[in-house]
């Protein structure tokens, strides 16, 4: 059965190569025409104006998108961690990240992947760096899709697939290994495409073995010492030799002996054959690493995550080139096999994703130069062709601003990858031991500041300290399940020895201590694990760095920032601390590197702040931080709803203080601040709570009073704490609506840091006493406006 | 226009829908590792285990691992609390039963809380709690093994400000309270779910599963096994049930070193690595209460597990002296007659000639056959009506 489809193919592809030959010959002759020729029958000639309103629409567009593709900050989350490992490199290690991590045993393949990045931000610095990239990616993208007056126009399904093809990989320009996978299969795609061509010629054409040699093995030799992901290319390229020898091409023995010349290629590394079992892990992470451990990562497979708009992207991509199959000659594509494996590790991985989107766009684009379907005539576009482009400029007028590029267009670094906080905090510190980092971006940063804290450390006495792991390479080497396990119990303050269904041993104190661990790096992304943190020995030594390093309470090594950092969150917290965006200052950092902007506004960059806030226990400075963020982006819909939690937590704390919540934290965290479903409603922890309560809690009735406390409320949410703040109230007389009301005072005035008013508001319910429930919340304020000394606050 | 190539088009599709159905598989087979009380586990029922250790599970019921928690209305804590009351620190505190529930008030306060759980056997002391949405409400006034209502252990003071019926944990460290207590924890996936089985090979006893009553965080929900059953401990008891005993239980007691033995009951009684080495010392009393610290600290127990002592001594671990399937004994002489397994001059005891017991330590201050807890593992009050031996063997 096989034999005979085999030789159905055969003979099929005979009958299709003449097919072909015609049809090639025709383009060539379509494409040899200039301009000045008479037009191509069923065209109106177009005028020399109308070719070049094409030429210059066409280039505008080109100029246009690659200024969106290549004006983006570098924010990748390995970013330092690259340019750490280059550090190494060029210091002399041919193992940076064992030179770099306490945990890592084993040299790595890719030893050279960030010495590029480095090199350039050695010698260019970070604006040369963004230069490189700009240069780079608005070169590539206009050389793949530049009007060419011999060759024609690109089409607009080429456009489509290149455009999109860009959208997902724009961020992936870094000079970082993630960057040469994507060079690296274009690379391999070409030869693919190129024997394909060499098959489908006449036997008599001369094939030139040499040249497909020395790339394959080049090739491999370059990519394993730059990049772990060589086995996904090493596969692709037998899947792509199985389909060539399934439908006997000529020479498809060649394609055996480039896989052997791969295979060795990407074998010299000082990891040697290791290099493939290294970058199996590396594409395949479940192979060495529980698979349940990775949902919520950039490893979980893609059905986890497909709303990443990466993601979309990808899937829009496949169903072109499933369409794209479904009207080709051949019926076995080449590259199905291919076309598979690009499609398992894509959905086995989130993170292979832009490795398979790079495959099918590459495939698609040189399928079609191959077939002479990449360009159209610069004769004037055809009614299809003019519709294509239509269609083509909405499809890329939808997706633009759905991924996200044009509002985060600037130059230079992400503010998410902004080192100086950290920085500043641990020169206020004596480092020693080792540092446990809860992912890439967070250990890069800090394997980055190395070399000026073992400055500190040679000052103390002390052991440097060293990065006990990354997350990049704990996938590798089959650590990440002990490194995730850490997180997991940090985030649920999970201290003392547990059994775990698999059998290991769970409990974040022992991990950490036979590490030698004194301090951890967490992302201020990771609000969970702050929240976990807060109420054990680990101590924040800052409140604003976008990685923020805890030491445990009483290390006399990190004793003098710790204090600082306790002093820092009263006055976020409890003085009249406001929370204002960044300003420009032209930095590297700042996206908007000529100063253009007076002030750096990003609904992000507070709606973080606000949940470090959150997670630490700050919920006043958090409001602070979200009144300013609304105020700027009221229709931001984290903004709302980290003020819907930030109020239902200040509700359920009054619940557990007095058995039930004032009526104006009940009325603010149950104002509906958008349609999405934020969190768990006030009522569902009212009604828990009323169970075990008696008499039980009933929400306020109502009336005029309670009507005209509910708008207080909303204009609060809106503008601020001091819409609550109403002179007229103290001359009112006092019963429990009134009491009510000026508790929402009280509170407006604590929020607003107005000392002296809240003080004021204190005195009048010292002369107007409350309600048992309003008295006992009063008191609750009072001890956060006025805390009680403390025996050691006396000596 | 180009003619739609079918077969392309179909062999795509079929590749695409392969490699779907090959990732799902592999994702599939993986779950996430959760601590074995959340685990959706099969566990064994008692009732099984008794079929062919039925003496052993006789005991357990009256140990007081078996009743380490019970519900506010059960009818043994009623009798302890309904109608009781006291005064502390010039607050009146009182316990009713009112619709089949317990209740507890201060006069000070306007509202009460229902006691939903009772944490402890009573062989120190009963401390009740209430539960909400968020966490866990430790009642101010616990009842010692003397009848009396007093201050509960760690609650520094009832007079807080404002005034409240109790100490509030939040979620985590409601969890990790329940965790020592019960043999099953609900995972969060489980709430407010009705179909739950609560993984049990047989059905279980309607004392022990908790009813589903609450939808957020709380122990309370889900199928939560209360107390300490066979699973608890002996890990892979279920597979030894099921095998009718053919499979052994995984990682057994006999299995572990003196020290895992001691670390496995120090998951709830605390353990010495689990500590700085400035939280130990003699100076810090409060360490009476957690005895595998204690314990790991003696030179007994040192010497006797030392490496190079392998084989020379009687081996010392928690289990060597408590049975944790029958009441903590209180006789000293049972225990003493164990100190002098090494204790014993080999001349005086010719047994012990045959064994290899090296390096005795003879008494200087009293002669062999007087009490050694009295001087070397006394009893000390940690609190107003609580008394714990001290396992720093000194």
């Amino acid at each position: 059965m096989f034999l005979i489809e085999t030789a159905c193919f055969s003979q099929h592809r005979e009958r299709i190569l003449l097919q072909s030959a015609a049809m090639r010959s025709k383009v060539a002759k379509v494409e040899s025409t200039s301009v000045a020729d008479s037009a191509p029958s069923g065209k109106s000639p177009p005028t020399k104006n109308a070719v070049r309103f094409a030429y210059g629409v066409q280039w505008l567009a080109i100029a246009c998108l690659a200024a969106v593709f290549a004006f983006q900050p570098f924010s990748a989350d390995d970013f330092w961690w690259q340019l750490s490992r280059g550090r190494e490199v060029t210091s002399g290690s041919i193992t940076p990240s064992q030179s770099l991590l306490s945990l890592e045993s084993a040299a790595e393949a890719d030893w050279l992947g960030g010495l590029p990045i480095f090199a350039v931000y050695q010698f260019l610095g970070g604006h040369g760096l963004m230069l490189c990239r700009v240069l780079l990616v608005a070169g590539c993208f206009a050389w793949v899709l530049a009007p060419r007056q011999s060759a024609g126009f690109a089409r607009p399904l080429a456009w489509f697939v290149v455009t999109l093809a860009m959208i997902a990989l724009a961020r992936r320009f870094n000079f970082t290994p993630a960057m040469f996978d994507s060079v690296a299969i274009v690379v391999l795609v070409g030869l693919m495409h190129r024997k394909s061509v060499e098959a489908d010629s006449s036997s008599s054409v001369r094939r030139n073995h040499a040249v497909g040699m020395v790339t394959a093995a080049g090739l491999f030799l370059v990519w394993s010492n730059m990049s772990p992901v060589i086995l996904a290319g090493l596969i692709g390229w037998l899947a792509f030799s199985i389909a060539a020898s399934l439908v006997a091409d000529p020479g498809h023995r060649t394609n055996w002996i480039l896989a052997i010349l791969m295979l060795a290629g990407g074998s010299i590394n000082p990891r040697g054959v290791f290099a493939w079992t290294d970058s199996l892990s590396s594409i395949v992470p479940v192979w060495r690493n529980p698979s349940a451990l990775f949902t919520g990562t950039p490893w979980q497979p893609l059905f986890e995550g497909l709303t990443d708009p990466t993601a979309i992207l990808f899937l829009l991509l496949t169903a072109i080139w499933v369409v794209t199959q479904a009207f080709s000659r051949w019926r076995m594509p080449r590259e199905l096999f291919c076309f598979a494996w690009m499609q398992w590790l894509a959905w086995s991985s989130l993170q292979n994703v832009s490795l398979a989107t790079t495959w099918l766009a590459a495939d698609m684009l040189m399928s079609w130069h191959r077939n002479g379907q990449y360009r159209s005539s610069n004769l004037g576009f055809s009614r299809s062709q003019r519709i294509g482009f239509l269609a083509t400029t909405m499809g890329v007028a939808v997706a633009m601003p759905l991924s996200g590029l044009v509002s985060t267009m600037g130059w230079g670094i992400d503010a998410s990858l902004d080192n100086r906080m950290l920085r500043m905090t641990l020169q206020q510190t004596r480092p020693y031991g080792t540092a446990f980092a809860d992912d890439t971006r967070s250990g890069g940063m800090l394997a980055w500041e190395m070399p000026q804290l073992r400055e500190l450390t040679v000052a103390s006495d002390s052991d440097a300290l060293r990065l006990q792991d990354v997350a990049l390479r704990a996938v590798i080497a089959g650590r990440y399940a002990d490194h995730r396990r850490v997180i997991d119990d940090l985030r649920q303050q999970r201290l003392m020895s547990y059994w775990r269904s698999d059998g290991s041993q769970g409990g974040y104190w022992l991990p950490l201590e036979r590490r030698e661990t004194t301090l951890l790096v967490v992302s201020n992304r990771d609000t969970e694990l702050i929240r976990g943190l807060e109420p054990s020995i680990w101590k924040p030594l800052s409140l604003d760095s976008p990685v923020i390093p805890y030491a445990a309470a009483g290390d006399k090594h990190y004793a003098r920032q710790m204090v600082q950092t306790l002093t820092n969150r009263e006055i976020v917290e409890f003085q009249n601390w406001q929370y204002t965006f960044p300003s420009s200052t032209g930095s590297l950092f700042d996206r908007d590197r000529w100063g253009f902007a007076p002030v750096i506004v990003d609904a992000d960059l507070a709606y973080r702040q606000a949940e470090v806030f959150r997670g630490m226990g700050l919920r006043y400075a958090a409001l602070r931080v979200l009144f300013v963020g609304r105020q700027d982006f009221p229709e931001s819909v984290p903004l709302a709803c980290a003020m819907t939690r930030c109020q239902a937590e200040l509700a359920n704390a009054e619940i557990v203080a007095a058995g039930a919540p004032s009526w104006f934290r009940y009325f603010a965290a149950s104002e509906p601040l958008t349609s999405d479903d934020c969190s768990p409603p006030l009522e569902t922890n009212l009604s828990t709570a009323n169970s075990s309560l008696y008499p039980r809690w009933s929400a306020p009735g109502s009336n005029g009073l309670t009507s005209e406390l509910r708008k207080r409320v909303a204009a609060y949410l809106l503008n601020g704490p001091e819409e609550l703040m109403v002179a007229t109230d103290f001359q009112s007389q006092s019963d429990n609506e009134h009491s009510q009301r000026m508790y929402a005072g009280l509170c407006g005035a604590i929020e607003a840091g107005q000392h002296e008013m809240a003080d004021r508001y204190l005195q009048w319910f010292d002369v107007n006493p409350a309600t048992a429930a309003v008295k006992r919340l009063v008191e609750v304020r009072a001890r956060e406006l006025h805390p009680p000394q403390t025996s050691s606050d006396d000596s | 226009m180009k003619s739609l190539n079918l077969t392309a088009a179909m062999a795509s599709l079929a590749a695409l829908v392969a490699v779907l159905m090959l990732v799902v598989t592999m994702q599939g087979s993986s779950p996430h590792p959760v601590s074995r009380l959340e685990a959706d586990l099969p566990r064994v029922n008692t009732q099984s285990c008794a079929e062919c250790h039925s003496g052993v599970v006789a005991d357990f019921a009256t140990a007081p691992h078996s009743n380490t928690l019970r519900r506010g209305n059960d009818p043994a804590m009623m009798s302890v609390f309904a109608g009781q009351s006291v005064e502390i620190e010039g607050r009146q505190f009182s316990f009713s039963k009112e619709q089949d529930a317990l209740w507890f008030k201060s006069d000070d306060l306007d509202y009460r809380r229902r006691v939903d759980w009772v944490f402890g056997s009573g062989r120190h002391a009963l401390t009740p709690v209430s539960l909400d949405s968020e966490g866990l409400t430790q009642l101010f006034v616990s009842s010692f093994a003397d009848g009396q209502l007093r201050t509960t252990p760690g609650a520094s003071s009832v007079d807080s400000d404002p005034l409240r019926l109790g100490n509030y944990q939040a979620a985590a460290d409601t969890r990790r309270c329940f965790g020592c207590h019960v043999s099953r924890l609900s995972g969060k996936g489980d709430f407010g779910r009705q179909d739950v089985t609560c993984g049990l090979m047989h059905t279980a006893s309607s004392s022990l599963v908790a009813e589903v009553s609450a939808p957020e965080v709380l122990p309370d929900a889900g199928c939560m096994v209360a107390n300490l059953d066979c699973s608890r401990c002996h890990f892979g008891a279920t597979e030894h049930a099921e095998s009718g005993g053919k499979l052994p239980t995984l990682q057994g007691w006999s299995e572990l070193t003196p020290l895992e033995s001691i670390n496995r009951c120090g998951e709830c009684h605390r353990r010495a690595d689990e500590m700085k080495s400035y939280e130990i010392s003699v100076e810090q009393t409060h360490l009476v209460r957690f005895a595998p610290v204690g314990l790991s600290m003696s030179r007994c127990f040192q010497v006797a597990n030392a490496a190079e002592n392998v084989g020379n001594y009687p081996r010392l671990d928690c289990i060597t002296c408590h049975d944790p399937h029958l009441p903590s004994r209180t006789e000293p002489e049972f225990f003493e007659a164990i100190c002098r397994d090494c204790h014993t001059s080999p001349e005086q005891d010719p047994r012990l000639k045959s064994q290899r017991i090296t390096g005795v330590i003879s008494c200087t201050q009293q002669p062999h056959d007087s009490a050694c807890l009295s001087c070397h593992m006394q009893k000390t009050d940690f609190a107003p009506g609580l008394r714990f031996t001290d396992h720093w063997i000194r």
